[in-house]
C-alpha cells in the first residue's frame, strides 16, 4: 500500500494495489508484440480507383487511427489502471472487542458519603473521589463490554452490559448515595453480576467491586456468591476504599476475592485509587490501536465510469467500422 | 453474491442491444468513409457501408467486452457479504419513546417490544418529553430494556412537555457517542405532532417514525418527510428491520476490511485485458 498517513498529495488517498500502476506502459507492448489487425476494417480502393479518388482530393478510406481515437483509448486505459490500483480513503477506526465483560460494582451505602477524602485540595466524600477516578477509567475501556451495578442494602443494574463505555461511565453521575438502602450487602451485588452473566457469551469476566468494606448485611453471604461467581469464571477484584479500612474488613474482602481467583486492593486516597485503577488496567489490557481496523471507502468508481464512457465513445466512433 | 451498486446493471441491456445492432447490421453506419459516396450509387451506399462495418469488428469486440466488464465492476459484486465482522460499534438502534401528558404509552411500548425480539441489534432507549433523556445505553440485554420500557411514562419525566425533535437529536447524539457506524433511530410518537415538531435535526442514522395507528401515521406524514424518515406502522416492522439489515450488509460488503470478497478488482483486471486489444496495430493493406 502506498499513500499511508496523509495519503497521496495529502488527500488521504491510498492505493491498495500500487503495483497495478506498473501496467501503465502495457499498451506499448500490446502494439508492439500483439499480431496486427487485418486491414479489412480500413478498406482501401484498388490502385486505379485510388488514383482517381486522389485526383478528387481524397486518398480513400479513413485513416487507420485518428488521434482522437488514440486519445480515447489512452484515457480509458489510464482510468482502468488507476481503478485497478485500488484508490481508497480510510474512515474512522472501528472498535476491536476485547472479549471481556467488565462489571463495576459501586458501593452506595451511607458510609460512602463520609467526607474523609480530599479532591482538588478540598474535603470530599469517598463517593465523589471514587467517581472522579473511576469515570475516566471506565470511559477508557473501549473494547470491553461494561456494566455498572449500584449496591447497598439492595443491588441494582445501573448500566446493562454495553460497549458504549462513555454511556456506562456517564451513569456514575446519576448515582446517589443511599438510593438502594443505607447498609452494605456485598453478596447481593456479586449475585446480580452472576445472574447477568450466566447466559452471556463465554469470555473473560472481571468484576471490580468498590467498597469501603463495611459489609454489615447479607442474605446471600459474600462467600457463597463468590463461589457462584467462580463457577461462571467471574474474577472478583475487591477494592477497599477509605481513609481507614479495618484490618478485619480488608481480610474479609481478600478472602472473598480469593474464592474467585481474584485479589484485594486497597486505596486510602485519590492517588491510591488512581494507582489501583492503573494496576487493574495493566492486568486487563485492551486491544492496542494497531489492532483497530478502519473503514475503507473505494474511490475506483469514477475511474471505472470514465473507462466506460471511453469505451462507449470508441464504440460510437467504430459504429461504421472505421478506426 | 450481492451487487453493492446494482443500478449500474441497467447499462448491460443497452450494451447488449448495441452489440446486437453492431453484429446484425455490421455497424450502425449508413454512410461510406471518405468520399466513396461520390463514387457509389446511392442505392448501394447503405448496404455497402454496413458490410464494410461488419468487417470492422476487430476493435468493437474488445471495446464491447471491456464496457460490459467495466459495467459489472461498477455494479460492485461481492461474495460473502453476509459475514459481518465483529465490531461492537458497528450497528445500533435507538428507540425514542415519546411521552405526553395524559397519554397511555402502552401502544408504543408494545410496538417497541416487537423490535426487541431475538436477533435485534444493540438497542438503546431514549425518552422524549420536554427534552431528550438517556434511559438505557446501547445493549443487547433485552430484559433490561424491557424493564425500563415498562416503566416509561410522562409521570417519570424530569421535564414535561413535547419536543420530539429534541428526542430525535438526543438519539442521534447517543449513536454518535457510541460510534455506531450503521445506525437507526426509531421514533414512536405519543400523539399528533405538536407545533414546531418539524424542526430539522442533523444526524446520519436511518430514521423511522413508527406510529401505532393509522390516524397517527397520517398526522406524522409531513414531519417524517421533513426528518427524512420512513413513516411506518405496526405492519411495517419487517421493513424497518430490513432497512438496517440492508445498510449493514452494504457496509460489510463495501467498507469493512474482511467483510467480503470484492470482485471489482478482478473485473477491472479483465476489462483492462480486453482494453489492451484496442492498442493492436493495423496491418498495412
Amino acid at each position: 500500500m502506498i499513500g499511508g498517513g496523509e495519503g497521496i498529495l495529502g488527500l488521504g488517498v491510498e492505493l491498495l494495489r500500487p503495483w497495478a500502476l506498473g501496467l501503465a506502459p502495457a499498451p506499448l507492448l500490446a502494439a508492439w508484440l500483439a499480431p496486427a489487425l487485418a486491414p479489412a476494417a480500413a478498406p482501401r480502393p484498388p490502385a486505379g480507383v485510388a488514383r482517381w479518388l486522389g485526383a478528387l482530393g481524397e486518398a480513400g478510406g479513413r485513416k487507420p487511427a485518428a488521434p482522437s481515437g488514440l486519445a480515447l483509448r489512452v484515457l480509458g486505459w489510464v482510468a482502468l489502471v488507476i481503478a485497478l490500483a485500488g484508490p481508497v480513503t480510510r474512515g474512522e477506526a472501528l472498535t476491536t472487542p476485547s472479549g471481556r465483560d467488565l462489571i463495576l460494582a459501586v458501593d452506595l451505602s451511607a458510609s460512602m458519603s463520609e467526607e474523609d477524602m480530599r479532591l482538588a485540595g478540598r474535603r470530599a466524600t469517598r463517593f465523589a473521589v471514587l467517581r472522579d477516578v473511576v469515570e475516566p477509567f471506565l470511559a477508557g475501556r473501549t473494547g470491553d463490554r461494561v456494566a455498572v451495578i449500584g449496591f447497598a442494602t439492595e443491588a441494582y443494574l445501573v448500566a446493562p452490559p454495553t460497549h458504549d463505555v462513555g454511556a456506562a461511565a456517564a451513569t456514575l453521575e446519576e448515582l446517589s448515595i443511599g438510593l438502594p438502602g443505607r447498609r452494605t450487602d456485598l453478596g447481593q451485588a456479586i449475585g446480580l453480576a452472576v445472574r447477568m452473566l450466566e447466559d452471556a457469551p463465554e469470555g473473560e469476566r472481571l468484576m471490580l467491586m468498590l467498597t469501603d468494606g463495611e459489609a454489615n448485611l447479607g442474605e446471600l453471604g459474600a462467600e457463597d456468591a463468590a463461589a457462584l461467581a467462580a463457577g461462571i469464571g467471574l474474577e472478583l477484584r475487591m477494592i477497599g476504599f477509605g481513609a481507614e479500612i479495618a484490618p478485619e474488613n480488608a481480610a474479609y474482602m481478600a478472602a472473598v476475592a480469593a474464592i474467585t481467583g481474584g485479589g484485594y486492593h486497597e486505596a486510602r486516597d485519590r492517588e491510591g485509587l488512581a494507582a489501583v485503577a492503573g494496576a487493574i488496567g495493566a492486568m486487563a489490557p485492551l486491544p492496542g490501536p494497531e489492532t483497530r481496523e478502519r473503514r475503507v471507502f473505494d474511490l475506483s468508481a469514477p475511474f471505472l465510469a470514465a473507462a466506460l464512457c471511453a469505451a462507449a465513445a470508441i464504440l460510437w466512433r467504430e459504429r461504421g467500422g472505421g478506426a | 453474491m450481492i451487487f453493492a451498486s446494482p443500478f449500474w446493471l441497467l447499462a448491460l441491456p443497452a450494451l447488449a442491444g448495441a452489440a446486437w445492432l453492431l453484429r446484425r447490421g455490421g455497424g450502425l453506419a449508413t454512410t461510406l468513409p471518405g468520399q466513396w459516396d461520390r463514387l457509389i450509387d446511392p442505392a448501394l451506399r447503405g448496404p455497402l457501408a454496413r458490410r464494410l462495418g461488419a468487417a470492422g469488428g476487430a476493435r468493437r469486440r474488445p471495446a464491447l467486452a471491456a464496457a460490459a466488464l467495466t459495467t459489472l465492476a461498477l455494479a460492485h459484486p461481492v461474495i460473502g457479504a453476509g459475514d459481518v465482522p465483529a465490531h461492537p460499534d458497528l450497528v445500533g438502534r435507538v428507540l425514542v419513546i415519546e411521552t405526553a401528558p395524559g397519554i397511555d404509552p402502552g401502544p408504543q411500548r408494545r410496538l417497541a417490544e416487537r423490535l426487541l425480539g431475538p436477533g435485534a441489534p444493540p438497542t438503546a432507549l431514549v425518552a422524549a418529553a420536554g427534552e431528550g433523556y438517556d434511559v438505557v445505553p446501547l445493549t443487547e440485554d433485552r430484559a433490561h430494556l424491557g424493564r425500563y420500557l415498562a416503566v416509561l411514562s410522562d409521570a417519570v419525566m424530569p421535564e414535561h412537555g413535547r419536543r420530539p425533535a429534541a428526542g430525535l437529536a438526543h438519539a442521534e447524539a447517543t449513536l454518535a457517542r457510541a460510534g455506531a457506524v450503521v445506525a437507526q433511530t426509531v421514533f414512536l410518537p405519543a400523539a399528533a405532532p405538536p407545533g414546531g415538531a418539524v424542526a430539522e435535526s442533523a444526524g446520519r442514522s436511518l430514521r423511522v417514525v413508527l406510529a401505532h395507528d393509522d390516524a397517527l401515521r397520517r398526522a406524522w406524514r409531513e414531519t417524517a418527510a421533513a426528518w427524512g424518515a420512513r413513516l411506518a406502522g405496526p405492519e411495517d416492522l419487517d421493513a424497518v428491520r430490513g432497512d438496517l439489515e440492508a445498510a449493514l450488509t452494504e457496509e460489510a460488503a463495501t467498507r469493512l476490511p474482511g467483510g467480503a470478497t470484492d470482485l471489482r478488482p478482478w473485473l477491472a483486471a479483465a476489462a483492462a485485458a480486453c482494453w489492451l486489444a484496442l492498442f493492436r496495430r493495423r496491418a498495412e493493406a
